[in-house]
């Protein structure tokens, strides 16, 4: 091989255009470095922050909506639903305008009550955070 | 690049790096980033997409170091990532290969596409040496350090390789 011929500067000229651009080093190592820095950076106050929010949304969600129910002579309805089964269930309940629902049994998925005027009796699986009761007042 | 990289071999660099230390794992990408370039471009055919090929092989290359059992191959390993970078870039980009007569034959990234082809067609230790010596910058006796490979050895592929890209059509027509 000689350095003097000119094939070896074609060789050297095609080196010089695969030489990535300056920084490159430094643009490798802070992208190994930064997930690796950013998990360190948030890992505790995600963790933190996402405990804080199960305890909270227990206990103002479904935790507290089962354990209250709404008392007798008071109505029941359902907000904050889109699907068609649950609007179906909220139809059911605005239809009946009575104020004799009575819980007989709530889970967190499936709601249970008697329709006083109907004798029927209606079941709903409905999933525990889209569930709020209010008075029959506010039909 | 900015700095000649050092001649240390590349298995203590790949150890040293396993054990955290930034600089050796730093000094491996100054080492191969022409190569790497080198043969993302080779498929790609466009600086930008390489240098992202690139880095995407190095990131990758650091991720899995773990599972490299044979460390003083760490090049070959290194340009087997960047191949399958490169190919799943084009791939996913559909890339469409710019025309070779769009490159500007007097800029210092012209690039000599039937040269560049013929390296990389060399077998992989020839084409490894060969970009080391000419890509990196390495004299013969350092390749020979960082490869862990009698010189001897190093001496003999470079100057097959060199017979083989002296034998290609387009050096044979001048």
């Amino acid at each position: 091989m000689n350095d003097n011929d000119p094939f070896v500067s074609d060789l050297q000229r095609l080196g010089r255009a695969m030489t990535p651009e300056d920084g490159f080093v430094d643009r490798v190592m802070s992208r190994i470095e930064r997930p690796r820095s950013m998990r360190r950076r948030w890992m505790v106050p995600l963790t933190t922050a996402a405990a804080v929010l199960l305890v909270v949304g227990y206990f103002t969600t479904g935790h507290l909506q089962q354990v209250t129910p709404p008392p007798a002579g008071e109505g029941l309805r359902l907000v904050g639903t889109t699907s068609e089964w649950q609007t179906s269930a909220r139809r059911v309940l605005l239809e009946g305008e009575v104020p004799a629902q009575e819980i007989s049994r709530q889970r967190f998925e499936r709601l249970e009550w008697d329709d006083a005027q109907s004798h029927a009796k209606f079941q709903r699986m409905v999933p525990k955070e889209k569930i709020t009761f209010i008075s029959a007042d506010s039909y | 690049m900015e700095q000649r990289p050092s001649s240390i071999p590349d298995q203590q660099l790949v150890t040293a790096a396993l054990g955290g230390d930034r600089a050796a794992f730093a000094a491996l990408v100054q080492r191969y980033g022409p190569a790497v370039k080198a043969v993302a471009y080779g498929i790609l055919r466009d600086h930008h997409l390489a240098e992202d090929a690139a880095q995407e092989t190095f990131v990758s290359a650091h991720q899995q170091l773990a599972r490299l059992r044979l460390r003083e191959l760490f090049g070959r390993w290194l340009l087997a990532i960047a191949r399958q970078r490169a190919l799943a870039c084009r791939r996913n980009l559909k890339v469409q290969l710019p025309l070779e007569a769009a490159d500007d034959v007097e800029s210092p990234r012209a690039v000599d596409h039937d040269l560049l082809d013929e390296v990389m067609a060399l077998p992989e230790a020839e084409r490894r040496f060969v970009m080391l010596h000419y890509f990196s910058g390495y004299s013969v006796s350092e390749i020979a350090q960082i490869t862990d490979r009698p010189i001897g050895t190093v001496t003999k592929q470079m100057s097959r390789a060199y017979q083989r890209l002296r034998q290609r059509p387009s050096e044979v027509l001048k």
